[in-house]
């Protein structure tokens, strides 16, 4: 399918290759189809495109490159709505904010996408974690 | 709104399979049980509120080529 993105003009958008929410991200109500744009297989940032609004688009990271040791313990609910059998066919990725200056720019690692890529489902996890912080600097200050 | 007032031990029914119960008061905070479907996602509002204005802000309004955040990746590490 062709989609019109404010972000990128028009793109051409493998339909395979669309995820469907099982809920809504909170703050995105009635989005629930999305693709992952995935243009270098090496590059840890990909975006994250909502088919049905198209100017509706995220800047997402693989979180093992910048937080070796960020665990997501996917509880019985979220497995069971992403058709999960064993936790290691998750896939996570988690949302990033780039503000103003991309080397100030922060992950969302309380609230990450967990992705069951096999089934073509997604879903925003809030952790209860409270030591994962909304906006945690993908660079520490002195790097 | 609806209110309605209940004794500790006491709980009220949201539909067919929600049910929340007041187990214990402490001066101004009392402690909830919720028993939902495992389905449905209960959050504590501030938090689920802060993930609503993340959600908002993290929306990328201009697009910046993925090529220079790599690169930025490679100068920091």
């Amino acid at each position: 399918m062709q989609l019109e993105t404010r972000a990128f003009g028009p793109i051409e958008i493998d339909e395979e290759k669309a995820v469907l929410l099982t809920d809504p991200m909170p703050g995105f109500p009635g989005l629930k189809r999305f693709a992952v744009l995935d243009p270098d297989p090496d590059n840890p940032f990909k975006w994250f495109q909502s088919l049905e609004d198209s100017e509706v688009c995220f800047l997402i990271a693989d979180p093992a490159t910048f937080f070796p040791d960020y665990f997501v313990a996917v509880k019985g609910g979220a497995m069971e709505d992403l058709e999960l059998e064993s936790e290691n066919d998750a896939v996570v990725a988690v949302i990033v904010n780039l503000g103003a200056d991309p080397s100030q720019m922060t992950a969302n690692l309380r609230a990450p996408l967990v992705f069951n890529l096999r089934k073509s489902l997604c879903r925003q996890v809030i952790l209860e974690d409270v030591n994962y912080k909304v906006r945690t600097p993908l660079f520490s200050p002195g790097s | 709104m609806l209110v309605l007032t209940r004794k500790i031990d006491e709980s009220i029914i949201i539909g067919d399979n929600i049910e929340v119960k007041l187990l214990a008061v402490d001066g101004s905070s009392i402690k909830l049980g919720i028993q939902a479907p495992r389905a449905v996602p209960v959050h504590r509002k501030e938090v689920y509120e802060e993930i609503v204005r993340e959600n908002q802000a993290a929306r990328t309004a201009a697009p910046v080529a993925l090529e220079n955040l790599k690169r930025l990746l490679k100068e920091r590490k």
